[in-house]
């Protein structure tokens, strides 16, 4: 009788500790499959990057092409690219939100012009036009016209726009963004910590701080 | 009320309950444990598991995902510990409390699983599939402890 209490505990101990270390064990190489995510305050070669490209100050945004706010942003952003350009560098990332249902479409359109060098052109043409295809049934053809008018060769266009590459940065951008802890969008961070400007001249003169005061590194 | 009383009461009849029954139990209970435990560590770790299909990401880091502060995939791992503890007791001591416990706590489990599964899909709009697993194995481990519960006949009075 007792050798088969002693069986059955022993049992049970030897599954949780089998299951906890497996689990443990999984867990860990899975952080090693995230270990190449982006982080907010680095950038990753396949960032899309504007302005002083190796500025030690970096602005990141988190955005989605399909919200009204990041359209909005989007001009603000240009304004000062336009007058800070030279003393910071502008990283867009995408994070398409599941309630926009041409998010994702917009993302990868915006990748497929990146394939031929006009990513910024189809992201601002993407951020301009936000209203005629946002509640559209077919945005796909929508966006494979401004494909056409910023002028790329729309063979490769419709590869690229369907690539799976494409579609895991954009899904690696998300996952990025998760990690840092963005619930929203648009989510800026200036050298890896989150700053909610509210007018220009606030983000303006967050940059002229962060310019005076250089990096650690 | 009086039914439910009984309910709590009436000892579950072993006898008629086939031997297999339990250690089905304690094998779904083991997979839900290894479920929600791996979501516990990677929380804990900061990291997002691999979601082979998309939307799990959301639905992990979603604000319905932690109770004050605590990830609910801990409360889940603590569940089912607590099934797995009472369950080797019923195969260690063969008494009936032991079992009738379970019983009882499936059906917390299973309105639990239905409460979060609401919220995934009408509210999250996402598909998680480590959530989805343990939904799984708590509604089984209800469906099954509301066998036994039939098998018993409760005490009429």
């Amino acid at each position: 009788m007792n050798t088969k209490r002693i069986l059955t505990w022993g049992g049970f101990i030897l599954i949780i500790v089998l299951i906890v270390w497996g689990l443990i064990a999984a867990a860990n190489k899975a952080e090693k499959e995230n270990a190449g995510l982006a982080s907010v305050d680095e950038i990753t070669a396949t960032d899309w990057v504007k302005g002083a490209t190796s500025s030690s100050i970096t602005l990141v945004e988190y955005s989605d092409f399909q919200c009204p706010a990041c359209a909005t942003y989007s001009p603000v952003i240009e304004q000062l690219l336009a007058e800070k350009g030279a003393q910071f560098r502008f990283v867009y990332r995408h994070f398409p939100l599941p309630q926009h249902g041409h998010a994702i479409e917009a993302s990868q359109a915006a990748e497929a012009a990146g394939e031929q060098g006009k990513f910024w052109e189809m992201h601002k043409i993407l951020f301009e036009t936000q209203k005629d295809w946002e509640s559209s049934v077919d945005a796909e053809s929508i966006f494979a016209g401004y494909a056409q008018q910023i002028g790329l060769e729309m063979a490769k266009y419709a590869v690229d726009v369907k690539s799976e590459e494409n579609l895991e940065k954009i899904n690696n951008d998300t996952k990025s963004g998760l990690k840092a802890g963005v619930n929203s969008t648009p989510t800026f961070y200036l050298n890896g910590t989150k700053i909610t400007p509210n007018s220009y001249e606030e983000l303006k003169k967050l940059i002229d701080d962060a310019s005076a005061t250089p990096a650690n590194s | 009320m009086k039914n439910l009383r009984n309910l709590l009461t009436t000892p579950l009849q072993l006898q008629r309950i086939p031997k297999w029954v339990p250690l089905i139990l304690l094998a779904i209970a083991l997979v839900g444990f290894a479920d929600a435990t791996y979501l516990t560590i990677e929380h804990y770790q900061n990291e997002i598991p691999p979601c082979t299909i998309g939307g799990c990401e959301s639905v992990l880091t979603s604000q319905y995902s932690q109770i004050i502060g605590i990830p609910v995939s801990l409360f889940g791992s603590l569940y089912y510990f607590v099934l797995i503890v009472l369950l080797f007791l019923y195969l260690d001591t063969k008494k009936e409390i032991f079992l009738r416990i379970p019983v009882l706590f499936s059906v917390l489990g299973a309105l639990a699983s239905l409460g979060l599964m609401y919220i995934m899909i009408f509210v999250i709009k996402a598909f998680c599939q480590y959530c989805v697993v343990s939904a799984l194995t708590s509604i089984s481990i209800f469906c099954l402890s509301l066998w036994m519960r039939c098998l018993s006949p409760r005490a009429q009075g």
